[in-house]
């Protein structure tokens, strides 16, 4: 049974992550080919709605967490009983990563705060969000309360 | 007096917590060298517990005493030869079985030992049952249950250490190794008694066991010896290799009998640690979440530290104005300004991405990460011709290329230790972070984290390349296969990681207040004459030598002040973005010096990568050169690194500059 809850959060969250990281790097990629053939780029409405960054690098590690979760489904459906492994380091990866950002979202406001920095003029604590925060945080909220359960006995 | 001093080896497999134990009972009362004759560090420290004075020796890590590296001679050597008044081996209680074989060798050198189980924590939590009474019985040595991190047991084990000095309780142990080699060690060690001087000095159990497992090293030891023409007769008349196998066969014997008395695992089951490592060495995900992870911590050691080095910047520039302006002479405030605080200052702003960099790198290396990430790079290593241990050694080589190359001498095999120590160079080291950030920072934007992870995976590429191309031709072989042990997942203790972290960022705070500033001084001097030119212009002595090199640099993107700072960075790479700061007069300037470089129409962003990729792969620094000429003891193999080294970086330079310029950029 709880296995059951963990193969659907690791679900959807596998899929979100997968999503999320493909919008990403595809974003990034249509940055770089239009600042490369010197055409205006375009933010796309979903990338603009989630708050994700045309970056191509951090979409290929979103991607990555995603295949983790979803390697982990594959394997808890196929019956073995490790494949719960991999929710947890795929929350820890989520959690990794969100706490990066959250660190460079601390520096971004140090340098507005406390430095003044003209380069960071009209800057929200909006514009420092992004989807490994969020996604992030929800993967704390799961942390928090399967952090116990996280074993795989003799059986 | 003397009866109240104690002298204690720490001895172990490695990653058992040995280091960790030595800190916490020693402090800071440590004094760290090398061994007699050998690169391989030596840390002593002394405690004084309870009226006595405890003198404490961490020995390298091995395990096993054989003498297949430097590090095991060095730790057998030590207690044989030193004779120090307890061992204590530390076992880790969670790996237990394995820790077990270095245990039935110390038992052989007929020394007073105790036994610390250290991480108890985690075999106890994994729901190991441990039976100490019975253990101490079994080894007859005193067993100390110990969490070194958390500081538990220490007082007890300090305790045990006084008791067993004055109260030998427990009495040696040995193996016994079944009737055909037991009449071999016998035949042996009674030709061994001959000789007085060896009973002194060794033990003659252990002796005549090693001689006959074929040790050279302590074959080497009887050399001189009136009994040396018998013994190698007597050697000569059996299988050594046999011998080896079959002694280590009767040894494992003995553990498996012993292991299952000692301890019994109630509940088998997969610890976090074990769910942690089927995910991260896992055949497809292990080496994406390894790079994953990599570009993780230098994208933060960009962005979190970027207030930092702003907050330094800003405090140069103010030191700068306030400093030079109004001072007389005008040289005086000129080297003040342009010179030391321009140069200095440009380097120290650069302390705070150092700082970070070594804080999450050994954040990785406490939590037992990068054992794994030598692990998943195995397979790979080996298939590039280079042993699996290599890439520790590259690994270091992130800290500093120096201690990386000393570090090559855990590898057995000359020849996979001289292709490693020839391609740590390419290891991109700490000293040349401070170029990649300053230039990824002035061109590069908010890419500019990736920029520098990619400069970082350029020198593992070329490393490795390189190691292929030296396997494929003048160094021609097979890489010897290695076994390495995996240390469970801790999670790293704030002050292990601090204390890391500064051990190695105060290296490069030193180096600025030494090598640094007179490589400032020297390239101000150079600027400012002869008399009556203007500061750092083509005229000047500096100009003259960037104009002398610059024709062999000009295809590579590079100006007559970039050659400069490439010519200076020879001595310690640090010394190329001094250069610049000082070349570019930013000590007096309100603007800084990535403001003076992007103004700079002779700088491109793609001169930058450019340079960027010829600072990671020109030469090594005087030091690392050093340190190649002593552990390879061939001026052959250092000039050849030299050359190697220049050739690749020109090659690799003139590539993404004359490529970039073929697509446009």
């Amino acid at each position: 049974m709880i296995n059951k809850d963990k193969m659907l959060f690791a679900l959807i969250m596998g899929c979100a992550y997968a999503l999320i990281g493909v919008v990403q790097t595809v974003t990034g990629i249509s940055k770089a080919l239009s600042e490369a053939c010197g055409t205006v780029y375009q933010e796309h409405l979903i990338a603009d709605t989630l708050f994700i960054p045309a970056d191509i690098i951090a979409g290929l590690i979103l991607i990555l967490i995603g295949s983790v979760f979803l390697y982990g489904v594959s394997e808890i459906r196929a019956g073995v009983r490790e494949g719960i492994a991999y929710v947890y380091v795929g929350i820890i990866l989520s959690l990794i990563f969100g706490g990066i950002y959250v660190l460079a979202a601390t520096g971004e406001l140090l340098e507005i705060h406390l430095l003044k920095n003209a380069e960071y003029t009209g800057w929200t604590l909006l514009d420092t969000l992004r989807p490994e925060i969020y996604m992030g945080m929800l993967s704390l909220l799961t942390y928090l309360k399967w952090k116990d359960s996280f074993e795989v006995g003799e059986g | 007096m003397e009866n109240r001093k104690i002298r204690v080896a720490l001895a172990g497999n490695p990653n058992v917590g040995k280091t960790t134990l030595f800190n916490t009972i020693t402090g800071s009362r440590q004094h760290v060298g090398n061994w007699p004759g050998v690169t391989v560090e030596k840390k002593t420290g002394v405690r004084t517990y309870r009226g006595y004075e405890i003198e404490i020796t961490d020995l390298p890590g091995t395990y096993s005493l054989t003498a297949y590296s430097m590090d095991e001679i060095v730790a057998r050597d030590y207690i044989i030869e030193e004779k120090p008044d307890i061992v204590i081996q530390i076992v880790d209680a969670s790996n237990l079985e394995r820790n077990l074989y270095l245990t039935t060798q110390l038992m052989e050198l007929e020394t007073e030992m105790i036994i610390a189980l250290n991480m108890c924590d985690l075999a106890l939590e994994r729901g190991d049952k441990l039976y100490i009474n019975k253990m101490q019985e079994i080894l007859a040595a005193p067993v100390v249950q110990t969490v070194a991190s958390k500081g538990i047991g220490i007082n007890e084990l300090l305790d045990r250490v006084i008791e067993q000095k004055h109260d030998e309780k427990y009495h040696g142990r040995e193996i016994g190794y079944g009737d055909l080699i037991e009449s071999k060690v016998l035949e042996i060690e009674k030709v061994l008694l001959t000789d007085p001087e060896l009973i002194k000095k060794y033990p003659m159990r252990w002796m005549s066991i090693r001689l006959l497992e074929g040790d050279s090293n302590v074959r080497a030891k009887i050399e001189k010896s009136a009994a040396a023409e018998a013994i190698n007769e007597l050697l000569a008349s059996i299988d050594q290799e046999e011998y080896e196998a079959e002694i280590a066969d009767k040894r494992y014997v003995a553990i498996n009998a012993i292991f299952p008395q000692i301890c019994t695992r109630c509940n088998v089951r997969l610890t976090k640690s074990d769910m942690i490592d089927r995910v991260l060495t896992n055949k497809y995900l292990g080496i994406p979440i390894f790079l994953a992870l990599m570009w993780g911590a230098f994208e933060l050691t960009f962005a979190f530290a970027t207030p930092f080095t702003d907050m330094i910047e800003r405090a140069f520039v103010w030191l700068a104005v306030n400093v030079s302006s109004g001072l007389e002479p005008e040289w005086l405030a000129s080297l003040l300004g342009d010179g030391i605080i321009g140069g200095v200052g440009a380097v120290l702003t650069f302390v705070p991405n150092i700082f970070i960099l070594f804080f999450l790198l050994s954040l990785l290396e406490g939590s037992g990460y990068l054992a794994r990430a030598a692990f998943i790079m195995d397979r790979l290593m080996y298939k590039i011709g280079m042993h699996g241990k290599s890439f520790i050694p590259l690994l270091m080589g992130f800290g500093c290329n120096v201690p990386a190359i000393m570090a090559t001498r855990s590898i057995e095999d000359e020849k996979d230790r001289l292709i490693t120590l020839l391609v740590v160079p390419f290891v991109s080291c700490g000293a040349r972070l401070p170029i990649y950030i300053l230039l990824a920072g002035a061109f590069f934007g908010r890419q500019a984290g990736t920029v520098v992870f990619f400069m970082y995976i350029l020198g593992i590429v070329i490393a490795v390349i390189s190691a292929k191309l030296l396997r494929t031709t003048i160094v021609k072989g097979r890489p010897a296969p290695f076994i390495m042990e995996m240390p469970p997942y801790r999670v790293p203790t704030l002050r292990a990681s601090v204390v890391h972290m500064w051990d190695n960022g105060a290296m490069y705070i030193k180096k600025a207040g030494t090598v640094i500033l007179l490589g400032v001084v020297i390239i101000w001097s150079l600027a400012s004459f002869p008399w009556g030119i203007e500061y750092g212009s083509e005229e000047s002595y500096v100009g003259m030598l960037g104009h002398l090199f610059a024709p062999l640099l000009e295809p590579l993107g590079f100006d007559w002040r970039m050659t400069v700072a490439l010519v200076f960075g020879l001595v310690a790479k640090e010394i190329v973005v001094a250069s610049m700061g000082v070349l570019y007069g930013v000590g007096d300037n309100p603007e800084a010096l990535t403001a003076s470089l992007v103004a700079d129409p002779s700088v491109t962003a793609l001169s930058a990568l450019s340079l960027m990729v010829f600072s990671l792969l020109y030469m090594p620094c005087v030091a690392t050169l050093g340190v190649i000429k002593k552990e390879t003891g061939s001026w052959k193999w250092t000039a050849f690194a030299l050359a190697y080294g220049v050739a690749v970086a020109w090659m690799m330079a003139f590539l993404v500059y004359q490529g970039g310029r073929l697509l446009g950029y």
